[in-house]
């Protein structure tokens, strides 16, 4: 009974970080209907300039991973406006700047910070009781707290903003978008600034929670992928549940087979619905 | 005037002569310089701790040229460290040792650590007949045998570090009988399994289940879930790295986890401790050294090479001291055999008696284990984190591998 309920709460758990790290990807994606491979080296960036904040600058540590996403923010608009505007109707172009923005990020990292082990400071340490028999951390409370809130509020801000509605049209149809009046350039910057932000909290809550390394993003973009393929494409709220299924493989399956066992099932899960329902259990057909 | 230009002609070349003469004589004594392969991870999962040890074998390459180099036959050799990555990956492995004897020539390869890494950069070394000399063997048949004369076992390794993690559990927690057991999924846990339930039957304790995590593995919570499923008394870490210890102990004790937990390799403890938490570690040891260097009990080496990565690269990282043990290897054999040949090298390697590590006074050992007299044998450390979160070196233990 122990186990189960530890492995229910860690499936829950699992799939809050899990929705933190690919909620910026599924934005780009659903907006810009671009596969940034680059957003877990951002994420891993995110969780090292938090450690900087933290360390160098003492910031507490929620003001370090808020001063992180604002410092990433403004990484990836410049990243749109310089780079990936300019590729951005060549795919193979896109994806080997992705791939060169990766190695630059996770060299970088190693060449200042160096590969000295680096944990970035709790935001809320301590244990918390859950059910009499079952305690955690507190940090990984909060992060659940977050993910649902950030998958809240940029779902809200899709679906009842103006911007949200400008980017809802700029992902139907750029032209027309622009035809219409829409500044589809600033509309992608601030998609680009978001996903950037969005990914530096992720990576200053898992930076704490588990440890930071240059190759932190690696594993984590697998997962953000795997999620945006179950949710299907254009759908942040189906990340919710992508998100449960991906959570709970990882949380169940390793108890019971091997440890890349939970890969394995948790692609063909991915590979099962990419073949039955193209588009993603909530994706729209196209 | 023919006089005159005879004598001004042989005055010309007398003085070209002299002027030639210090510069020759520099030339026969300028040392000549030694290239030694280093084979080490400085890209993916495996750099956080090979790139320290790359680290290691430079700073002892400068300090062995300081000390005037190696001499063989009468000749003074200068060491230069030739350094390929193995990018933590087999085919990386494979195209870095390569490089490093077909492209630098080297005679002497040292690192480095992952099984599959080894075995790959063994399928060029070995018929090449270029010495290899290894940080770190997780005992899988295929890195070390009778077909590997050339490998080397440097230093202790996971089979030097599992009966004394057990002694001092039991001595100092009498009440633990059974313990589970974390190591990585890395073709080496079902040795390891074995090799442990044996150890631990000697002793009298249990050993309840076997959890394997993937290299990848981002939350250790559902592993631990699953090795704490069994109710042990103890948690025993077999292999690994800080990025992944520190974590694991860190999910034990959020898990309610009280018990002692040990790690049986050389995993840094004060690395455990910044990624555990302090306040959660202990009770917890490992077979990684104190970075004291006022502590009587840390051998001279040990505390020269803390110095010198400090003075260096402003930080030391234990597995400095890998790399300062390697290249001590190399001087040690090299000025033993006085030959650059390969077979005779090795030869004298496993015919060494006594040889110096930066750990203390070593043997050769390995043949009735391997099939090959290539383990240098020394001592590992009990190093404990206590409950407010330092390190204490407890004290030495001597093993023998058979």
């Amino acid at each position: 009974m122990e186990v189960l309920t530890q492995t229910i709460v860690n499936g829950i758990v699992l799939a809050s970080i899990y929705i933190l790290v690919a909620l910026g990807f599924a934005l780009i994606f659903s907006v810009m209907q671009v596969l940034n491979f680059a957003h877990g080296a951002i994420y891993m960036a995110g969780a090292y300039v938090c450690y900087f904040w933290g360390t160098t600058f003492g910031l507490p540590p929620w003001a370090a991973i808020v001063m992180s996403a604002v410092v990433l923010a403004v990484f990836g608009m410049l990243l749109e406006r310089f780079c990936f505007r300019i590729l951005e109707k060549d795919f193979n172009r896109t994806l080997m700047f992705a791939l060169a923005l990766i190695v630059m990020l996770q060299t970088a990292a190693d060449v200042t910070v160096g590969a000295y082990v680096k944990r970035v400071p709790s935001v809320l340490p301590g244990l918390i009781r859950i059910g009499g028999s079952i305690t955690m951390s507190k940090e990984r409370i909060i992060a659940c707290v977050i993910a649902v809130f950030l998958l809240l509020a940029v779902t809200l801000l899709i679906k009842k903003t103006l911007l949200g509605r400008q980017m809802r049209g700029v992902a139907q149809d750029r032209d027309a978008a622009s035809l219409h009046g829409i500044n589809v350039h600033r509309i992608a910057g601030i998609a680009f600034g978001l996903s950037a932000g969005l990914a530096a909290v992720a990576g200053g809550l898992m930076g704490s929670i588990i440890s930071l390394n240059t190759y932190m993003g690696d594993a984590m973009l697998v997962k953000a992928i795997t999620l945006v393929i179950i949710a299907g494409m254009g759908s942040l709220g189906g990340l919710l549940v992508s998100g449960l299924i991906v959570g709970f493989i990882d949380a169940v399956l390793p108890i019971f087979i091997g440890g890349a066992g939970s890969e394995v099932v948790a692609f063909a899960c991915a590979i099962v619905i990419l073949l039955i329902r193209p588009s993603g259990l909530f994706g729209q057909e196209t | 005037m023919r006089t005159k230009k005879v004598v001004s002609g042989v005055a010309i070349f007398l003085a070209l002569a002299l002027l030639a003469v210090p510069s020759m004589v520099s030339a026969q004594k300028a040392p000549q310089t030694l290239k030694i392969g280093v084979h080490a991870a400085l890209t993916g999962f495996a750099s956080a701790a090979e790139i320290h040890q790359r680290d290691g074998v430079l700073l002892t390459v400068d300090y062995v040229n300081q000390k005037g180099g190696v001499t063989v036959k009468g000749e003074k050799y200068l060491l230069e460290a030739v350094v390929e990555d193995n990018k933590s990956t087999a085919e990386g492995s494979k195209a870095a040792a390569e490089k490093l004897v077909y492209d630098h020539k080297v005679k002497f390869i040292l690192g480095a650590t992952i099984p599959y890494i080894n075995i790959a950069a063994g399928q060029v070394t070995e018929p090449a007949k270029v010495i290899r000399l290894l940080n770190y063997m997780c005992d899988t048949p295929e890195e070390m045998n009778t077909k590997t004369p050339y490998t080397f076992l440097t230093g202790p390794a996971i089979r030097a570090g599992i009966g004394p993690s057990m002694d001092y559990m039991t001595q100092k927690f009498p009440h633990v009988k059974t313990y589970s057991m974390i190591t990585p999924q890395d073709g080496a846990e079902g040795i390891l399994g074995a090799l442990c339930e044996k150890e631990a039957a000697k002793r009298g304790l249990k050993q309840t289940i076997v959890v394997a995590w993937p290299h990848d593995t981002t939350d250790f919570y559902p592993k631990v879930t699953q090795a704490l499923s069994t109710k042990p008394d103890a948690i025993l870490l077999v292999n690994g790295y800080e990025q992944a210890t520190g974590p694991i102990i860190k999910a034990a004790r959020e898990m309610g986890f009280k018990g002692p937990a040990a790690m049986a390799n050389y995993d840094d403890p004060y690395d455990i401790a910044t990624l555990a938490g302090k306040e959660f570690t202990a009770p917890f040891w490992t077979h990684g050294w104190s970075r004291d260097v006022n502590d009587p009990q840390l051998t001279p080496d040990m505390k020269e090479v803390i110095k010198r990565a400090q003075a260096k690269f402003g930080k030391f990282h234990q597995w400095n001291l890998w790399g300062w043990n390697e290249v001590n290897m190399v001087v040690q054999v090299l000025q033993k055999a006085q030959s650059f040949d390969t077979a005779v090298l090795a030869d004298t390697f496993r015919k060494m008696n006594k040889i110096e590590t930066v750990w203390g006074p070593g043997h050769m050992g390995g043949e009735k284990t391997y099939g090959v007299k290539n383990v240098v044998c020394s001592r590992v450390a009990i190093t404990e984190v206590l409950p407010d979160g330092s390190v204490k070196h407890v004290k030495w233990i001597d093993y023998d591998i058979p």
